[in-house]
């Protein structure tokens, strides 16, 4: 049987990590090939032209991609807040209709977006906020507050509310706990949760779409309209230009809250799913 | 507490219920900002009349279906593989998990580039012989089944279910996998009684999160399947857009076909779980 | 410097239960004085009332004869120390001595030269950069016994704070508490549910039962003349035995015994150290035979009976005794109590 096993691991083990990062070769080949034609395997040449159409002023990719981080980086900053106290609520309190809400703030997680927003869009419109960054950024918010909830509540449910009252009877004030001491407890919880908002609102596509209009052009916009006019080196660029970000802040995270393991990370690994 | 609370329903309410009830009105005729009209079931009568919505039920269900059960049995056995590596098992976990920020936008630009006919692969059958010009490599993309369409999503969610499962199988785990053994379990019996059903739970919950997510999701098929037969929410905004304002009530009555569909498949998984495991999805805390 | 604290009819329940039931509770100006009790008696929630962190229903805590009930808890004089030694993760030793200071945006300096002050006299001297999670469990609590000392409180109130050591640590740290309450002379009021250690520690010991207090006293008297057969039971006595006395005569299964006591139906208690072996008959000695015998180190703990009735008695350990031996024990009348049944 340990045979078996081993051959299982000795052969399923690189199999597997070559089906997970063989995707990736052509996006990289792509992204600097020159005269790339069937049947060749490699690329003949290589060109600068998709790596240069980043900062081209010409195109849009430099527009799209300010539109991209300030819309992702206010969706982490507001549904971190909102997490914050969502999560305080519903780790720390038992309450009745608690379970209605925690449904409630969950159902986005299993309801497709695009199913729920073709039904507010013309309100979007009506009150000017499709085709704004705004608009975009409260339709993100639906797929992202689950997420922020879920990796909140458990961050909450697993911090001793008696540190509270110690620092209490030591002298501070209701806003001085909150700023000293249980903040810094649930912080390395609510960079994880931002960062999961962020990479949700990153990689978003069809609800940008819906609110933004062709006004708001964010790097998935970008890409769909490379792909559709067939501009494999454009759109294999702009793929690595959209994957880079999200890899090395997921990284960044891991490092600095590494040695500190707990509920978040591994609930927030959940906010994955989404992305 | 309702003030805790308010930050976060309210954006839920007002566009995630607002939205799902704007959506059925809608789909019933109400037409805000334009003249009203009676309240009528046209709208879904057509949908049951419509080949393209009927072909779209069926190659949905397929692909979220085999997609989320294929991604399930390939993350437990990866996950299982992974504990058992000794050296160098920090990489491979990383490996493992490369993907999982990845947006499935770029996943299926990179799918078209990988099976599409003149594709990567189709380039590496040339190579051995295998393929000879770019119409004898099968088609993977914009075919009938939508392979690529599963294939990217196996792709992306089987590191989502596996590092879910990897988390489940803690040191605790091993010391019950012992127990189980010194109580005469072989191998397969340990995995049988003991290790298969301490990571149902976790398999069971990212599953119904998979299954839902393929159910829903627009950009993959639309990028890697073909306009007939489409996903449903391919077709709900394909006929959201159409220039015939005539074709909205159906777009939000597909829309309302989703939800509902995907509403009852999480009741059901709730109420097995209830019953096999006593927790339901909010036992996943 | 010192305060004392009064405790009025206090009475606080949780939703429909009631959890303390019209506590008095009288500590003088620098007495150390535990509040006993088993687990849910009360005592918790008591002590986080005087701490301001939970509002009474009804009766009143003062402070040198002030009502505090309207002062919140940041601004009351206390200090509190938890079961859980609840540092701060995420501060060196020093924040964590220092951070009540802060919260009164005290100097720097004056901090720094208060936090030295407060880890010498916890034996701790040079901690200040130390992790908090390079501690060891003795000194956690020892880091938050200087934490809740640095302000100076007038009123110290200590949560079980040892409850979490292992036992040669406990007994070390109770002398350091006692010193270093002695040194600073902080009125103290401890909640612990380990008798020994509330009988070596304070000056005054309240026994809570149910919500209530059911004896407060020297520790002595907890032994010596308990309050009720309840507070009897809760420290230990092995002796009961029911009866009748009139007359400054106490009939019961062991015959006739000369003790003062009201008239009318009692039990009589004895702990089993005052039990004595008598060499010849004389006033309050009855005759019974050995049942058993344990041995306990520095005791040996002997089951006697008298007819059908158990005796409990201490003696030391140089006297043997078998099974089965005749012997003649003695009840010191000024050791026996007779309570009233309940």
């Amino acid at each position: 049987m340990s045979a078996v096993r081993r051959l299982l691991c000795l052969v399923g083990l690189p199999l597997l990590l070559v089906g997970l990062l063989t995707p990736f070769l052509p996006l990289l080949l792509w992204s600097v090939a020159g005269g790339y034609r069937f049947p060749a395997l490699l690329p003949a040449q290589t060109t600068g032209r998709g790596l240069r159409l980043l900062t081209d002023p010409q195109t849009k990719v430099l527009t799209g991609l300010e539109n991209s981080t300030v819309i992702a980086v206010s969706v982490a900053v507001v549904a971190g807040l909102i997490g914050l106290s969502a999560g305080r609520a519903l780790g720390m309190h038992r309450f009745r209709g608690r379970r209605l809400v925690q449904f409630l703030l969950l159902a986005p997680i299993i309801v497709p977006g695009l199913a729920v927003t073709l039904g507010i869009q013309v309100f979007f419109i009506r009150y000017g906020l499709a085709g704004t960054r705004l608009g975009v950024v409260l339709v993100h918010l639906v797929p992202t507050i689950p997420y922020v909830t879920l990796v909140m509540s458990s961050v909450y449910a697993n911090f001793d509310p008696a540190y509270e009252e110690q620092a209490r009877v030591l002298g501070a004030g209701p806003v001085q706990v909150q700023v000293r001491v249980t903040l810094p407890a649930v912080l390395p919880g609510l960079a994880v949760a931002a960062l999961f908002a962020f990479l949700i609102s990153w990689s978003e596509y069809i609800l940008t779409l819906l609110v933004g209009g062709g006004s708001v052009q964010t790097l998935p916009l970008l890409l769909f309209a490379y792909v559709g006019s067939a501009d494999v080196n454009a759109a294999a660029v702009l793929g690595l230009a959209l994957v880079l970000p999200p890899m090395l802040l997921l990284g960044l995270t891991a490092v600095l809250l590494s040695g500190r393991p707990g509920p978040a990370g591994e609930r927030a690994l959940a906010g994955l799913g989404r992305v | 507490m309702p003030l805790l609370l308010a930050p976060a329903l309210l954006p839920i309410v007002v566009l995630f219920l607002g939205g799902f009830a704007f959506g059925v009105a809608q789909s019933l005729g109400y037409q805000p900002y334009l003249g009203s009209r009676p309240v009528s079931l046209a709208a879904y009568r057509a949908l049951a009349g419509d080949p393209a919505v009927r072909a779209a039920v069926g190659l949905t269900f397929r692909i979220a279906l085999v997609s989320t059960l294929v991604s399930a049995v390939l993350a437990v056995v990866s996950a299982l593989l992974i504990r058992r590596t000794g050296r160098g098992r920090r990489l491979v976990t990383l490996l493992f998990q490369v993907n999982l920020p990845v947006p499935h936008l770029v996943g299926a630009v990179s799918m078209l580039l990988l099976l599409g006919q003149s594709g990567l692969l189709a380039r590496l059958g040339h190579a051995v012989g295998l393929v000879r010009a770019p119409a004898d490599f099968p088609a993977l993309t914009a075919d009938r089944f939508g392979v690529a369409i599963v294939a990217e999503y196996v792709w992306k969610e089987v590191p989502f279910i596996g590092v879910v499962v990897l988390a489940a199988l803690t040191g605790a785990v091993a010391e019950i996998e012992d127990a189980a053994r010194s109580l005469g379990a072989g191998p397969w019996q340990q995995f049988r009684h003991v290790t298969l059903p301490l990571i149902t739970p976790a398999v069971l919950s990212t599953s119904v999160i998979v299954f839902a997510f393929t159910f829903g999701s627009y950009e993959v098929p639309v990028l890697l399947g073909r306009p007939f037969p489409a996903t449903l929410p391919v077709v709900a905004y394909q006929s959201y857009v159409d220039v015939d304002l005539a074709a909205r009530p159906q777009a939000m009555a597909i829309a309302v076909v989703i939800t509902v569909l995907v509403g009852l498949l999480v009741l059901v998984y709730l109420r097995l779980s209830e019953r096999w495991l006593g927790r339901g999805l909010g036992g996943r805390r | 410097m010192a305060t004392s604290v009064q405790v009025l009819r206090l009475t606080r329940s949780y939703g429909s239960a009631p959890v303390v039931r019209s506590v008095d509770l009288d500590v003088p100006a620098g007495a150390l004085v535990a509040l006993l009790g088993p687990s849910g008696c009360g005592k918790t929630t008591t002590l986080k009332i005087v701490a301001g962190l939970l509002a009474p229903d009804a009766g009143d805590v003062r402070f040198d004869g002030q009502s505090v009930l309207g002062v919140a808890a940041e601004r009351r004089p206390v200090a509190m120390v938890f079961q859980k030694p609840l540092l701060f993760p995420h501060m060196t030793v020093a924040d964590n001595v220092g951070f009540g200071l802060r919260m009164r945006r005290t100097d720097r300096a004056v901090i720094r030269r208060r936090v030295a002050e407060m880890l010498d006299l916890v034996r701790l001297p040079g901690f200040e950069a130390r992790p908090v999670a390079e501690l060891s469990g003795g000194q956690e609590q020892r880091v938050s016994l200087a934490r809740a000392l640095v302000v100076e409180p007038q009123v110290l109130l200590l949560d079980e704070p040892l409850s979490q050591l292992d036992a040669g640590l406990r007994v070390e740290m109770r002398e350091l508490v006692r010193r270093v309450q002695r040194e600073v002379g902080v009125t103290t009021i401890f909640v612990t549910h380990d008798q020994e250690e509330a009988v070596s520690l304070a000056d005054r010991v309240a026994l809570m039962l149910d919500g209530r207090v059911e004896q407060y006293a020297a520790p002595a008297a907890f032994y010596e003349r308990p309050a009720s057969l309840r507070v009897a039971r809760f420290f230990g006595s092995r002796n009961y035995l029911p009866g009748v006395a009139s007359g400054g005569v106490f009939r019961c299964a062991l015959g006739s015994l000369t003790l003062r006591a009201a008239d009318g139906p009692g039990v009589l208690v004895i702990r089993p150290e005052a039990v004595r072996l008598a060499g010849a008959a004389a006033a309050n000695c009855v005759p019974a035979v050995v049942v058993a015998t344990r041995y306990l180190g520095t005791s040996v703990a002997v089951e006697a009976a008298v007819d059908a009735t158990p005796v409990h008695l201490s003696v030391d350990p140089s006297v043997r005794l078998a099974a089965g031996e005749r012997v003649l024990l003695r009840l010191p009348p000024e050791a026996c109590t007779v309570l009233p049944p309940d």
